[in-house]
Formats: structure tokens, sequence, C-alpha cells
């Protein structure tokens, strides 16, 4: 009988229980591996969707940066042309106001023909400001007006506040940029995620294909269940980044912020933090509004009177500093920001005897003051954090390099800044940060900080002097029987026995006032620094010393009732400190920018409409019940010689005869008063009645321009009783 | 004595192929044929040959059909690769030239931005001469009507004199305009329409005129670069039917027709898509 031939293995002919498992693996691999292909070819396309649109913000951003500039550039140069324009209108007026002047004051047969040429410039100059007009609208900008917020009567740096409001649409333009930078930097991170998940499907389609070979036989579950789980993964990775994909933030955000900015730069500081909490809640992720509305909400708070703001409510410091470190946490980091983040972390930490915040606080000062080199700031704020963290050692040291930088404007520390007002504004500065932590820390660092005190205030007013910074051996001055005397407009020392007092000597004022609500004192910088005067000046009948500085010429601000303290430094010595309480009705500054003048008036008042510039102008209240009016003639016009008290009563006098219209009704003749008008040698002021209330008239022959000024101040007797007086006190040169 | 008989031949599909055969080398293939040949010849009048041989055909059939598929499969590889690679090549001259383009867009807009700061410098300076136009303008217009009615005519002359002089000035100064000159009103008096002046300032720029806008060039560069896009996707979609036909090669005929399908389907919608864009 023949073999019976071999027959193939029956394995290899039916499918075994082993076998259709097998089969069943082989097919589910192969359908999971054309799955995860055309996962990874999506997640693929997604990737260069991600790209192109990375591509198309960064483009996007550059153009709007490009946009931004041009247009910042063109709607400075049309604000200037329209200052320039109100300015040409206010001279066409000037001279329609020296024909008004001649004619009242010159020989009656020309007035005819001056009260002509009056009417001829009023006319062109309502066709200038008609043309302003139009040619204003041309450049979407309002024209400037005088009474405006904006403008002159309302900016007392005018016109920065109109060049300000100018700028809004380059300031949105910006916040756009930063919205198309943003979103190219989310589109960017979005691609190297889709990196991620295309490498996660890449190693899932090399398990898959290996658990097929015989030599992953033995674990191929495992190799095809990874594979599996990293397919998985892949495609909800793909899902989430598809899903969170950049987003372009909304353009009120940046319509929002630019008008933040423009409140800002115009010192309307609870408008600003308005606005930027508007462009927050569209934009949470903007670190610039964040920035922003930390210095608008500490400014909106802060009760000083002038620049460098140091104090604040606790809250707004707190407000301040949660917004600073969002700030940075979201990746700012330019100079300014550490620069006020690590002073209102000091200022918090301070506040709180909270020593972690000021260490975080001390940690910015540094970054700032690297990054700052030649910036005395950021220099005080790391001694005075130094300070208040009680290492004396080192907080010294800190302030010997802060006025190395405060004197000298270099690196190297060997050219002088030779800035008086500088060295004041920064020494003022780092005195009121120095009160706060004195008044926190209490007698057990009196002596310490007296040294420091001497340490900065002595070299720093040498600098003002222009002396060496070393100092020379001196006798020791002393000061008895020292007053203050404080006004809206002023402020006055006089030193009744000085000893060893004299022209030569070191001697630095420094001026504080006690914020309201115990947030601390603030030294004023513009009443404050070396004592500067000519030999024999200052120097009263009895031998005493005076010194007598004008805060509204200064500052173009009036002071507020409240504390006020004095220290008199000789060669940064302490030695006399006096303080006292004044009250004096709140006023705000009233400026007549084209007689170069300036008051403190109540708020309510509002300038004159029928202002003449160059020869009247004034505020008047609502209900033109009480005003001031000023009077500027020329000395020649008049026809007058030598200033003198006899002229400054016959000026007196035909102004107010001349101008009887726009002053009260009746005013019936007045009397002498003892009354300074402005400080001038030949000033002389009386006072007047009329039916329902009282007048006080001054005049006097201006230095230095040889104008003649007649100021009067009225209102019903109840009112002039309370304010008039200090409204007409403090009537002084601008600037 | 009857020979048991053969199991069920495959039915045609592949699960019934051992799972190792596919990756047989062709040689090895035909060397079984070749046995069971000799096997059928040796059984010739045994009573299993003709299941051996009805065996025999099937083995021969299945080879016969994977290797059609095999071939198709190689052919579709190098169609595929060629597909792949045209697309990966055209969608980088698209985005070189949406580069390119964004390129040109970014200097074109840097010299309209120039263009346009000196045309609007000359607008300005256009109005800076007009504050001084308007007045001699207007003051000329009031002192003339004051002339009209002055008396004595000394006075008049006077007047009429100063009038002269201001309208001389104003002369001198309309020379220098460099853009549209300022309109005189019913009442003489003089103003200047300066969106008007603006808008012919740039029109009459001719440089500013040649240069092709940034924003069209913007647009062309956002076509080029969405084409781009596309055609990378498409190359990704031709690329993962590449794999696809490539396991197809390389599997066993169990899962061959399964990859070889998927890996033409997605071939064929790529194809169907880039027809379509």
């Amino acid at each position: 009988m023949p073999d019976f031939p071999e027959l193939p293995r029956a394995h290899e002919l039916a499918g075994e229980a082993d076998e259709g498992r097998e089969q069943r693996f082989t097919r589910l691999v192969a359908v999971m591996i054309v799955l995860a292909t055309l996962f990874a070819a999506t997640t693929a396309y997604l990737q260069a969707s991600a790209l192109r649109l990375h591509d198309g913000a960064s483009a996007r951003a550059t153009e709007l940066a490009t946009a931004g500039q041009a247009a910042r550039s063109l709607s400075t140069q049309a604000a200037q042309m329209l200052v320039d324009r109100y300015d040409i209108a206010q001279q066409q007026r000037a001279r329609a106001a020296g024909a008004e002047q001649q004619a009242f004051f010159g020989p009656a047969p020309d007035r005819a023909a001056l009260e002509a040429e009056r009417r001829r410039w009023l006319k062109v100059a309502a066709q200038t400001e008609r043309n302003t007009r139009a040619i204003a609208a041309a450049y979407a900008l309002p024209p400037v007006s005088s009474g405006s917020p904006l403008g002159p009567g309302g900016d007392r740096f005018f016109p920065a506040h109109y060049l300000a409001a100018s700028r809004t649409e380059a300031y949105m333009l910006g916040a756009r940029r930063d919205g198309a930078n943003e979103q190219a930097d989310q589109a960017d991170s979005q691609v190297v995620r889709y990196a991620i998940s295309l490498t996660v499907f890449a190693v899932a389609v090399f398990l898959f294909g290996y658990s097929l070979t015989p030599h992953a036989r033995r674990y191929r579950g495992l190799f095809a269940g990874s594979a599996t789980v990293f397919v998985a993964g892949g495609v909800a990775l793909s899902a989430a980044i598809a899903l969170n994909g950049p987003q372009l933030p909304p353009n009120r955000a940046a319509t929002a912020f630019a008008e933040g900015r423009v409140a800002y730069d115009s010192e309307n500081y609870p408008l600003a933090v308005r606005e930027l909490t508007r462009a927050i809640a569209a934009w949470p992720e903007y670190a610039p509004a964040h920035a922003l509305r930390a210095r608008a909400a500490f400014s909106a708070a802060s009760p000083q009177l002038d620049i460098p703001l140091s104090l604040t409510t606790p809250a707004a410091l707190a407000s301040a500093a949660a917004d600073e470190q969002r700030a940075l946490d979201l990746g700012a980091r330019d100079s300014g920001l550490l620069l006020s983040a690590g002073y209102d972390l000091f200022a918090l930490g301070l506040r709180r005897n909270d020593a972690r915040l000021m260490e975080r606080g001390l940690s910015y000062s540094r970054e700032a003051e690297a990054a700052l080199p030649t910036d005395p700031v950021s220099a005080f704020n790391v001694a005075v954090t130094l300070l208040a963290l009680g290492r004396l050692g080192a907080a010294r040291t800190a302030y010997g390099q802060a006025v190395q930088r405060t004197v000298f404007a270099d690196r190297a520390h060997r050219v002088r800044r030779d800035d008086a007002v500088s060295y004041e504004l920064f020494l003022a500065e780092a005195l009121t940060d120095i009160d706060s932590v004195a008044v926190r820390r209490g007698p057990q660092m009196r002596a310490a900080i007296t040294l420091i005190k001497r340490q900065i205030v002595a070299p720093i007013t040498r600098a003002a002097y222009g002396e060496s910074l070393n100092g020379r051996g001196r006798q020791d001055a002393a000061a008895q029987g020292v007053s203050l005397d404080v006004g809206a407009a002023f402020t006055q020392f006089t030193i009744a026995r000085p000893v060893h007092i004299g022209y030569y000597a070191d001697l630095s004022s420094q001026w504080y006032f006690q914020a309201p609500g115990g947030l601390g004192w603030e030294v004023l910088p513009d009443l404050s620094g070396a004592v500067f005067g000519r030999p024999g000046h200052g120097t009263n009948s009895a031998g005493g010393l005076f010194d007598r500085l004008g805060y509204l010429s200064a500052t173009g601000s009036c002071l507020s009732s409240g504390r006020y303290r004095l220290e008199l430094y000789d060669n940064g010595r302490l030695i006399a400190q006096v303080g006292r309480r004044v009250s004096f009705a709140s006023l705000v500054a009233g400026r007549l920018r084209d007689l170069g003048l300036a008051f403190c008036r109540p708020k309510p008042w509002r300038p004159m409409t029928a202002a003449a510039p160059g020869l009247l102008d004034g505020y008047l209240s609502p209900d033109h019940r009480a005003g001031m009016v000023v009077f500027s003639i020329n000395r020649q016009v008049a026809g007058a010689g030598g200033p003198s008290r006899a002229l400054s009563r016959r000026i007196m006098a035909a102004a107010l005869q001349r101008f009887a219209g726009r002053l009260p009704a009746r005013l019936s003749a007045g009397h002498d008063t003892a009354g300074s008008f402005m400080g001038l040698a030949n000033g002389l002021v009386r006072s007047y009645s009329y039916p329902g209330g009282t007048a006080l008239a001054g005049a006097g022959a201006a230095t230095g321009s040889g104008q003649l000024l007649v100021a009067v101040a009225f209102g019903p007797r109840a009112i002039f009783a309370a304010q008039g007086k200090a409204i007409f006190a403090s009537l002084a040169t601008e600037g | 004595m009857t020979p048991p008989p053969p199991e069920d031949p495959p039915s045609g599909d592949s699960s019934a192929e051992p799972p190792d055969s596919s990756a047989e080398p062709p040689d090895q293939a035909a060397e079984r044929r070749a046995e069971a040949a000799e096997r059928l010849e040796y059984t010739e009048s045994s009573p299993g040959a003709e299941a051996i041989e009805a065996v025999a055909m099937a083995i021969e059939a299945e080879d016969e059909g994977s290797g059609r598929l095999r071939r198709y499969t190689a052919l579709g590889i190098v169609i595929v690769s060629i597909f792949a690679a045209a697309m990966a090549w055209r969608a980088s001259v698209a985005d070189d030239g949406a580069g390119s383009k964004e390129q040109l867009a970014e200097q074109n807009l840097l010299q309209q931005q120039e263009l346009t700061a000196t045309d609007e410098a000359s607008v300005f300076h256009d109005l800076s001469l007009f504050g001084r136009y308007e007045e001699h303008v207007n003051l000329a217009v009031a002192l003339e009507r004051d002339a009209a009615q002055a008396t004595p005519a000394a006075t008049a002359r006077a007047l009429s004199v100063r009038a002269q002089q201001e309208r001389q000035l104003a002369h001198s100064e309309q020379a220098l305009f460099e853009g549209p000159l300022p309109t005189t009103r019913r009442d003489g008096s003089v103003s200047y329409d300066a969106a008007y002046a603006r808008s012919q300032a740039q029109l009459r720029d001719v440089e500013l005129l040649d240069l092709q806008p940034p924003e069209q060039l913007r647009a062309q560069a956002s076509t080029l670069h969405e084409k781009g896009v596309r055609l990378t996707g498409l190359a990704v979609l031709f690329v993962a039917a590449l794999v696809l036909l490539t396991f197809a090669e390389l599997s066993g005929p169990a899962v061959a027709r399964l990859f070889a399908f998927s890996g033409g389907g997605v071939a064929v919608a790529a194809a169907v898509l880039f027809l379509l864009i």
C-alpha cells in the first residue's frame, strides 16, 4: 500500500481557536493603523493651519505697529497745528485788546479809529476760529477751547492733555498690535503642541506595526494596547489643542485701553481705572492694562498734592500690587513695572508689617536698579526697603549708591546732573519714604534714620549749591524761633534768631504736608530744597531770616488746609523742626495764561467769556455774582512814568472807570488797606463795596515786564468774607 | 476504504489562509505547488486524489489573487508617491510665493507710510502758510469794507493802502502753497479744505500711485498661504495613503486588502479634493 501523502497540517487549512484570535487581532491592528494614520494626517493639516495663522497674525502685528506709528505722528502734528492755530486766534484777539487798551487810555481823537481796529481784529480772529473748526474736523480732532478740560483753562501743563487726547487712535492701534502678537504667540505654541501630538501618533503607528512582527508576538497585546492608548491620547491632545485655539482679543479691549491711557495721561485717574477695568474684562491676559491700571488706581487714591506720588490708601496699594503681580505673571518685565511693583510691595509690606512682601519688593527693586543703571529712584527704593527690613548696614550702603546716582548723571559717576529741581525731586521722594518707615517703625529706628537723613541731605544739598560733596569745616549753625506760614498759594518760614546762617550756609528746607487719612507725610519738592538767595535777601528788619515761596507759581496748583511741617538742615544736620495746622478755603488754581498770571479760586468758578487776551482775563462764579478780574495795561500806553504808589492808584482808578462794564455796578469809593499786592513794592490794595457785595482791588507795576497790573476780586459779603481775601492774595505770576 | 474527506477548502476568503503563507517568498510557493503536483501524480489513482487536487487548485487560485493585489499595491505606491511629492512641491511653491508677497507687502507698507507722511507734511506746510495767508486776506477784506465807509477821504485812503499791503502780503504767501489753493467765500474771507487737500496730496503722488497697495499684496499672500496649507493637507493625505499601501504590501493577506483599500480610498479622496480645490 503506497504511503498516504502528507496532507497540509490541520491549522494550515482550517481555523482553530488560536488562529481565529490571531486573525482578529491582525485585523484590529490594521484598522487601528489606518485610524492612527488618518488622525496623524488630520493633525498635520491642523498644524499647517496653525502655522498659517501664526504667519498671518505676525504680519498683522507688523502692519498695526506701522499704522500706529504713522497715526501717532499724524495726530501729534495735527494737534500741534491746531494748538498753533489757537495761538494765532489768541494773538489776533490780543491785537484787538491792544487797540481797546489804546482806545481807553489814548488821546480822544484816535478812539474811533482804534475801536474800528479792535472790531477788525476781532472779526479776523472769529474767521480764524471758524476755519480752525473746519480744519480740525478734517483730522477728526476737536479744536482747542480755552474753557475745556483739555484747553489752557483746564490743563496746567497745556497742551500736554490735548496732545495726549489726540493719540487715542495710536494707542488703540498699539493695543491691537499687542493683540495680534498675542495671537501669533498662541498660534506658535499651538504648532509646537501639534508636533507633540504628531509624535504620539508616530509612536503609536510604530508600536502597532511592531506588534505584528514575529519578534513581538509574545507581547503583542502589550504593544498594541500601548499604541491604542497613544492614539487615544493623541486624539484627545489634538482635539484639546484645536478647541483651545488662538483667540484674537476683541477690539473693544483695545478701545477701552486707549481711552484709559489717554485718561491716565490727562491725570483723570478715576476714569482711567474705569476704562482699564473694561479693557481687562474684555482681555484679562493683557499685561500693559494691568500695569497701567495699577498706576492709575494708586494715583486716583493718592491724596498727595503733587508728584512724585508715594502715598495712597491701603486698598489702592493692595489693588495696585495685585495688578502689578498679575502683569508680571503674564510675562511683562519692563523696568517701569518692576520699579512700581518693587515700591508697592515695600509700601504694602511696611503697612502690614509683612517682611515677606518687602523681600519680594526688594527683589523687584533690585531688578529695576540693574535695568536702570543711572536712575536714583530704584536705588532709593532698594535702600528704603532694606531700612524697613532692619538691615541698617546694607541700607546705608544702598543710600550711598542712591546719592551717587542722584548727583551724577552717568554710570561712572563723573558727570554731575547740575539740576537743582531734579536733586530735590529725588530727595523729596526719598525723605517721604524714610518718614513712612519712621512712622511705622517707631523710636527704635530714630537714631538710624537721623544718620541716614544726614547721609543723603548733606551731599545732595551741596550738589545743589554746586559745591564739593565732601563739605567744608564750618561753624555749626543754629536756628532759634523758627515759625512758618502757609497760604493757598505760598509757604513762608522765618528764623527769628539765626546763628551762623548766612548767604554761604548749606541750608536746606524740607516742607512736609500730612496726607489726609493718616497715610503719612509727603515732602513737597517744589517748595523744598537748597535755600538760594542773594546776599542780604530775605532778611527782615528785626534781623531775622525769611524765605517765601510761591507754590502756585511753581506748580500751577494750590495748597490744601492741613498739617504742615518744616525741617531745616544745615550741612545735612537737622537744626530745626516746626509744624502747625493751617486752615483756609479749599481752592483750585485758575490760570490767566495770556497774562502770565494765576490765582487760587473756588472750583465752580469758570473762565470769563469776555476776556481780551493780553488785556483782561478772569474767572466768575456760575451766577456771575462773584469773581476776580485782572487787567494788564502797558505803561507806555497809559502814559505813565516810573513805578510808584501814586501811579498804582491812578491806574487803578482808570481801570475801574474804563472797564466798569465788566465789574459790579456802582462800586463805591474805597479805602486803602495794609495788604500787599503780589508782593510789589509799589503795590496798592483798596477795599470797595457795592450794593450786596464787597470788592478788593489791587494795582502795581510788575517788575521786569513793566506792565501795570490791576486785579479786582468781588462777591457777596458772606462769600467774600470767607474766601475773598485768600483768593485776592493768591494772585501770582505763573511759572 | 474511502479516504477521509478533505477539510473544506478556503472559501476564497483570506481567513482560511495559513497565517504565515503571505510572508512566503515566491520561490517557496512554487516549491509547494510542485510538491502538491507530485503528490497528485503519486496518488493519481488514489481515492483522495480529487480532493487533494481541489486543495492544490485552491492554493494556486489564492496565490494568484494575492499576487495580483500585490502588483496593484506596488503600482499604487509608485503613483501615490509621485502625487505626494507633487503636492509637497506645489505646496512649497505656494508658500514661497506667499512669503515673497508678504515681504513685498511689508516693504510697500513702509514705503507707503513714508510717502503718506511726506504728503501729510506738505499739507501741514500749506496749513501753516494758510494761517498767515488768511490773516492777511481777512484783514484786507475788513480794511476795504471800512475804507468804503470811512470819512474823511484821508482815512479811507489810509485804510485802502493798508488793505492793499495786506493783499500783497497774501499774494506773496499764495505762491508758496504746494497743494490746492485756499478758496474765497462770498463775503471775501478765505477758507481751506484740509480734507480735500489731504486727499489731493495722495492722489497727485505718482510714486504712491505706482506702489502696489500692501493690502492687495497681503490678500494675494493670504490666498497663496491658504493654497499652500490645502496642498500640504493633500500631501499629508497622500503620505497617509502611502503608509497604508506600504502596510498592505508588507502584511499578510488577512489584512492586506483592508490596508490596500483604505490606502486606495484615501488616495482617491485626496485626488478628488485636489480637483475640487
